[in-house]
């Protein structure tokens, strides 16, 4: 299963084929398009894009900028629906808001007038958890984050990495087993992403849990990833799907000559797409610095 | 010698420190005792107008300050301004609860429903469209002469601030909280009351601070048009009874309350949480 890649033509039976048949998806999309309408013009942004992942598999998904990975997560999540195509989650078709996965945006999107602990204790209350679980959950989610000592404080108290830290932990309290990530790291400096991913990678192999992550970072996505998808500039479609077989534990600041060349296989990929972009548009710049080293 | 004035072209050369010093001669008095200018500007006014009334204006439209601070007391002491001034009071605070509760409530229904919004949104502007002095008439009607009339123009006059304050607040929810709130499975109810209107506290405060002047001013004018109690009642009361100094002094109490409330709402707004 691993160490092999799939083209863009790949189709939904060959993909499952690939997954593995008995070995039932956490996740699975077949054939989506999205088509966006704005000011009368039709903006094409995924197409026939097929795609699963295994219970607790950790899935990338890499691009140039604006390429559609995000309106793949939003899909997922079900705040955005599909033209064509159809979305299954632990083997249930997505139908409106999916409340089994958690989302973690780019911005924290945390409640500003909460602490730490009412934040993090919300998915539990709207649930209609009694408020002694409701706590006791929230205070052992965020000692698994590293953020015991902050349950008081309000998120404008914290480091831009502890916000995101408590975003983890509201996703995680709710015993979801999928994790949608969109950059999450970001807008992080980089001792504290690296932190942060470290942290994510134990918390994900300890709770085996299936992560499909959306970043610009390929060190980050083939650290993180069993598989890191490549998709095409805008209308997304996959160009290729590489297996990370490095083996875990990972650790995020450790580059070996195997990594080395992984990213060097999936720059290339990309690098093709930035160049075409490149001579289309203008608004590549950022994309290419981001991504390049 | 130090507060002797350079002589010209002088100063720019001379010590730096004491360059400075001649021209804050002036302010100095000003600085030593904080609010002496304001006091001092009010006095002087007091002064002229006092002079003024009855010589150079007819006391008959301007009552002279003598006058108006003897028919305070004489209303201080027979009981008649508190009584008055309670039935203001009351009526402010009773059309401010009342279009609080109201225009939050139908704030949150507006922002967090389309259907609500679609069908009872027109009929929001349309009220607002129509003064609300124009209503009195028909609250005399509906009511009779007298409290209820009066809180109703209070309530109404306070009722648009509070709403439109807060509805606008409550529509421009980041749409980043409202996608985790779909994603937590927050019911309809919840996400209005767990997400849109604690999101929203900045602007619902502010309706409130705005409405609760408005509910002030209503109440007046309602007292004027359509009471027989309250502060507005006093000054039309006075001003039938050819009595400019009831007229000015009932002013003066509305004046002194509305600049205390102002600034009781401002603390109450720099001592909330958020």
């Amino acid at each position: 299963m691993n160490g092999r890649s799939l083209n863009a033509s790949t189709t939904w039976n060959d993909m499952q084929a690939d997954m593995g048949c008995g070995s039932k998806d956490a996740l699975s999309l077949a054939d989506i398009t999205k088509t966006f309408r704005y000011r009368g013009e039709w903006y094409p942004t995924v197409a026939d894009t097929s795609l699963s992942a295994r219970d607790g598999e950790v899935v990338s998904l890499v691009g140039p900028s604006g390429c559609g990975k995000s309106t793949l997560l939003n899909m997922i999540a079900g705040l955005v629906v599909p033209d064509t195509g159809h979305i299954a989650c632990g083997g249930d078709v997505v139908r409106g808001p999916n409340t089994r996965v958690g989302y973690l945006t780019q911005d924290d999107a945390l409640l500003p007038w909460r602490t730490v602990r009412s934040n993090v204790a919300l998915p539990l209350e709207i649930r209609g958890l009694p408020r002694s679980e409701r706590r006791a959950r929230a205070m052992d989610i965020l000692g698994q984050v590293g953020l015991g000592g902050f349950e008081r404080h309000y998120p404008a108290q914290l480091s831009g990495g502890m916000r995101k830290r408590v975003s983890l932990a509201r996703t995680l309290v709710s015993d979801v087993r999928t994790l949608l990530l969109d950059e999450p790291f970001g807008a992080l400096d980089a001792q504290t992403r690296v932190l942060s991913q470290r942290l994510l990678t134990s918390l994900v192999e300890r709770m085996q849990l299936t992560v499909v992550l959306v970043t610009h970072d390929l060190d980050e996505a083939i650290t993180l990833s069993d598989r890191v998808v490549v998709l095409s500039r805008r209308p997304a479609r996959i160009l290729d799907v590489v297996s990370i077989p490095l083996a875990r534990p990972r650790d995020v600041t450790e580059k070996s000559s195997e990594h080395m060349h992984l990213y060097r296989q999936i720059w290339t990929t990309l690098a093709e797409q930035l160049e075409v972009k490149q001579e289309s548009e203008r608004d590549l710049g950022p994309a290419a610095r981001s991504e390049g080293e | 010698m130090s507060n002797q004035i350079p002589a010209p072209g002088t100063a720019q050369s001379g010590a730096v420190g004491m360059s400075m010093r001649p021209k804050r001669v002036r302010p100095r008095i000003a600085q030593a005792v904080p609010g002496i200018v304001p006091l001092a500007s009010v006095a002087l006014f007091l002064v002229v107008w006092e002079l003024s009334s009855g010589t150079l204006i007819s006391s008959y439209f301007i009552a002279s300050p003598s006058a108006v601070w003897q028919q305070l007391i004489a209303w201080a002491g027979d009981g008649y301004l508190a009584k008055h001034l309670v039935a203001t009071l009351s009526g402010v605070a009773l059309s401010f609860v009342v279009a609080s509760i109201v225009g939050v409530g139908l704030a949150v229904v507006l922002g967090s429903s389309r259907t609500a919004d679609r069908v009872l949104y027109p009929f929001v502007v349309g009220g607002f469209t129509i003064p609300r002095i124009a209503l009195a008439p028909l609250f005399i009607v509906w009511f009779g002469v007298g409290f209820v009339p009066a809180v109703a123009l209070g309530v109404l006059t306070a009722f648009f601030m509070v709403f439109f304050n807060a509805y606008s607040g409550i529509r421009n929810t980041s749409q980043a909280l409202l996608d985790i709130s779909q994603i937590l499975g927050a019911s309809r109810i919840q996400r209005a009351l767990k997400f849109r209107l604690p999101a929203s506290a900045p602007f619902v405060f502010e309706g409130l601070r705005v409405g609760a002047i408005y509910a002030f001013h209503g109440v007046v004018v309602g007292e004027i048009v359509a009471s027989s109690t309250g502060l507005g009642y006093v000054i039309i009361y006075s001003a039938t009874r050819a009595n400019p100094a009831g007229v000015f002094a009932g002013l003066v109490v509305i004046g002194l309350l509305a600049t205390v409330f102002v600034a009781a709402l401002n603390w109450a707004q720099r001592h909330t949480p958020g």
